[in-house]
């Protein structure tokens, strides 16, 4: 069908084809026509009036020759026998000059004209008897019955004519039908394979026109609704948002992000977290038609409800049970699936889809940072934070680039001497004459994507730093960096720990780059290559927060680590809980049986020194020790601490 | 519907004009060349007419050619309508009609609806003879037979005899 389509396409198929149809037309019509032609020869030269003349002819001249045979029998001709005569003659009269006008439309016929002749021959005879009041009757009776003979012969022989003429034309009839039949038997072939064709066409066209209009309608719902859950996509949301700001609507903004969809994704696979996906969009469609609103996916696992009011305690209420739905547990493959949902609100933003959407977006966050599952409304107080969040954005580079960018240092101590053998860099900002903790701006560069420059900054600044103190001091301290996880993913940061090392001179196996797995480091192929080569640089890796979150044990098997670091977490508790304390041994196991070195972070008592010190814990690192403190102050309370009596801790 | 009017009005025109080629005439008494028409009533009943007894109904004049003579001849006689009239077959579907020399024809009713056919008992003035196809003669004028689609060569009888409801 493809090809047939594609040859009508040529215009030199369909033209020929047109002639081809046109041409067969006309030599159908020209043989039926050159049949009836022939046909109309034949009947000009017979047809039934000429042969009843011949006919009646015969009749009329019997009629004359036995008036004359009866009278001549009779020796006289009685006057009723006379007038028969005479009527008879007329008879033959008309008929002979009907024969003669018919035979002069009709075409000549030899045969006719002889016919004619012998009665004009028979009919001056007749006249003459007239003339002659019959007067010799033997005469007269001999002659015309030998005019007679000769007429009926003439006629005979015209007749025979005529039949063969009959028989010619029902012949040339005949085979006209049958030129006919052929005709029109191939016309109804030529017709019905047309029809079919035609039909075939047709349905062919109707079935891609139905195609292409299924697939004009899919286009369409691709393009504004979210293949899996069928809700709108960002595409019309952005579309629906925009046009009800512009149009002054009342309008209540939520977005939602699910907690946990990684984890149900990682574990259970795409199928149940497309299950989660689908029963989230469910639960915020149901939620959003009572009140009139709209529903939609935006990606990944972010959703939105577009709700035409502005009032704070309704959207609380959808709010809640958006969360309420969202947490209700699905059954997928025989298993329990959960995840809940925070939710950033916001209302009109006067008319700016964008800024909304930046507040709800804010909002969001703050949902995310207060501990998830909940919603949080954008008001004054989120409103400032949010400004003084773009602020601190709006500062970073600056402050990357003229120092302002500082760190401090936390010393990390050997528990078997109580000697101080490394430190922790931490950044700080100093902004505006005020330390700005970590927590409060690293966040905002990983958004921001001004990590990578706060990291390398500080990885060059720390290393000269303690390179040059080492140098200056004869001390071997060593420094750990931590490194957000989105260095990982290239092989950038090789190159830029080889550069900091060649600069600051510092020996590789004194510095220690610590990670820490989170759920966005998602290609373990590539970050492992990036660790492995720094690794064989002679630096060390480490493992940081082990034991919280996403650090795991099957990260241990899958990374080339030189220690982990234990976080405060499994600590905290170990004096006054058996189970934590259990734990932490069996931490510390795995780690030397691992070969691993560990650091035990958040060690804030002598208490805690004394227990992780008996569960065999070689190095430690927490407010016990020293807290974080500018560079110079830290590294000279360690050289005094390295000079101090190692039993202050070892009793 | 214009289109079915305008071709009654075209009919009525027609026979208007054809009517006006067979005028009403007064025939003055002739000797006619002896012949006789009968006529077979409904019922079967047989009237006898003369070319004179004939030309007691209303007689005309046409002047016309026939398919015989190519020169116009003058036609009088009486309307074969007028003659079924007067016997009662004006409402027959078919008459049969049948010639001296034993020649027979059969003529629906819609032919002398559509044509007005005289039956001729004189020609030019002259008493109507045998071998000018007489005594009497069925005439359509020419125009009238010409374009009539139910009128034919074969309703045209001469020395016509008989006629009778079919």
């Amino acid at each position: 069908m493809d090809r047939i389509s594609a040859a009508f396409l040529r215009r030199g198929v369909v033209f020929g084809c047109v002639i081809a149809i046109v041409g067969t037309c006309l030599f159908a019509g020209y043989y039926v026509q050159a049949t009836v032609n022939q046909l109309q020869l034949t009947h000009r030269s017979f047809n039934d009036r000429q042969l009843r003349n011949g006919y009646v002819a015969l009749s009329d001249v019997q009629r004359l020759v036995l008036i004359m045979q009866n009278a001549n029998g009779q020796r006289r001709m009685t006057p009723e026998a006379a007038e028969d005569f005479r009527v008879a003659a007329d008879f033959l009269y008309v008929r002979t000059d009907t024969f003669q006008r018919v035979q002069i439309t009709g075409g000549a016929m030899e045969t006719a004209n002889d016919a004619i002749a012998a009665l004009r021959h028979i009919q001056a005879l007749a006249d003459d008897a007239i003339a002659t009041n019959f007067d010799d009757l033997p005469y007269l009776s001999e002659e015309l019955t030998r005019r007679a003979q000769s007429a009926r012969q003439a006629l005979v022989r015209y007749l025979d004519e005529m039949r063969q003429l009959q028989d010619q034309l029902l012949a040339r009839q005949s085979k006209a039908v049958a030129n006919q039949r052929t005709v029109i038997w191939v016309t109804l072939f030529g017709l019905s394979v047309l029809g079919i064709a035609a039909t075939m066409l047709l349905r062919w066209e109707v079935i891609a026109k139905r195609a292409r209009q299924a697939a004009e309608a899919r286009v369409n719902h691709l393009a504004f609704f979210d293949p899996l859950t069928g809700l709108p996509n960002r595409v019309q949301f952005q579309d629906r948002l925009s046009s009800a700001l512009a149009k002054g609507r009342k309008t209540g903004l939520l977005l939602i992000d699910l907690d946990g969809f990684k984890y149900v994704n990682d574990t259970h696979g795409h199928a149940a977290g497309d299950a989660i996906l689908c029963h989230v969009a469910s639960a915020i469609q149901s939620a959003s038609a009572l009140q009139s609103g709209l529903a939609a996916r935006l990606g990944g696992d972010e959703f939105a409800i577009i709700l035409p009011s502005d009032d704070l305690q309704l959207l609380k209420k959808v709010s809640e049970d958006v969360i309420d739905a969202i947490r209700t547990p699905v059954f997928h493959d025989g298993e329990k699936l959960q995840v809940a949902a925070s939710i950033g609100i916001a209302t009109d933003m006067e008319s700016d889809s964008d800024a909304l959407m930046r507040a709800a977006d804010f909002a969001l966050y703050a949902s995310k940072s207060d501990g998830k599952g909940r919603y949080t409304i954008y008001d004054g107080t989120l409103a400032r934070q949010f400004l003084e969040r773009r602020q601190m954005i709006e500062d970073l580079p600056a402050a990357i680039t003229n120092g302002d960018l500082d760190f401090f240092l936390q010393p990390k101590v050997n528990l078997q001497t109580g000697q101080v053998f490394g430190f922790e860099a931490l950044a700080r900002w100093r902004r505006n004459g005020v330390i700005v903790p970590p927590k409060e701006f690293i966040s905002v560069a990983e958004e921001s994507s001004q990590i990578s420059d706060i990291d390398c900054r500080l990885l060059r600044d720390a290393t000269q730093h303690l390179a040059r103190f080492n140098a200056e001091n004869g001390t071997a301290f060593s420094i750990s960096i931590n490194f957000s996880t989105i260095h990982f993913s290239s092989t950038k940061l090789v190159q830029i720990v080889s550069d900091a090392l060649n600069s600051s001179r510092l020996p590789p196996e004194l510095l220690t780059i610590e990670i820490t797995e989170t759920a966005e480091m998602h290609d373990w192929a590539r970050a492992k290559k990036t660790i492995e080569a720094i690794n064989q640089m002679g630096v060390r890796v480490s493992i940081d927060d082990f034991g919280t979150g996403f650090s795991s044990l099957a990260y241990l098997r899958r990374t080339f680590a030189d220690e982990v670091k234990i976080d405060r977490s499994l600590v905290t508790d170990i004096v006054t809980s058996d189970p934590s304390r259990f734990l932490l041994d069996a931490v510390l196991d795995i780690a030397r049986n691992l070969e691993l070195d560990v650091i035990v972070e958040g060690i804030e008592t002598r208490a805690q020194v004394d227990l992780i010190r008996a569960m065999g814990a070689k190095y430690a690192q927490g407010f016990y020790f020293g807290r974080p403190m500018p560079s110079d102050e830290a590294l000279a309370a360690a050289l005094a601490r390295n000079a101090g009596p190692s039993e202050s801790i070892a009793s | 519907m214009q289109k079915l009017l305008a071709v009654i009005a075209a009919f009525i025109t027609a026979t208007n004009a054809w009517a006006e080629a067979l005028e009403p005439v007064e025939l003055t008494p002739i000797n006619h060349i002896p012949a006789e028409l009968v006529i077979a009533g409904p019922d079967g009943q047989e009237t006898r007419y003369s070319p004179a007894t004939l030309e007691e109904l209303t007689t005309y004049r046409l002047r016309t050619t026939t398919p015989w003579r190519s020169d116009p001849a003058e036609f009088d006689g009486i309307l074969l309508s007028d003659l079924l009239r007067a016997n009662g077959l004006e409402e027959v579907a078919e008459i049969r009609v049948t010639a001296e020399n034993d020649y027979a024809t059969v003529i629906p009713r819609a032919v002398w609806e559509d044509v007005p056919v005289l039956i001729a008992t004189r020609v030019d003035g002259q008493p109507h003879s045998r071998r000018e196809r007489g005594p009497i003669q069925f005439v359509i004028p020419m125009e009238a037979y010409s374009s009539s689609t139910v009128a034919k060569e074969s309703h045209l009888v001469w020395m016509a005899a008989r006629i009778e409801p079919r």
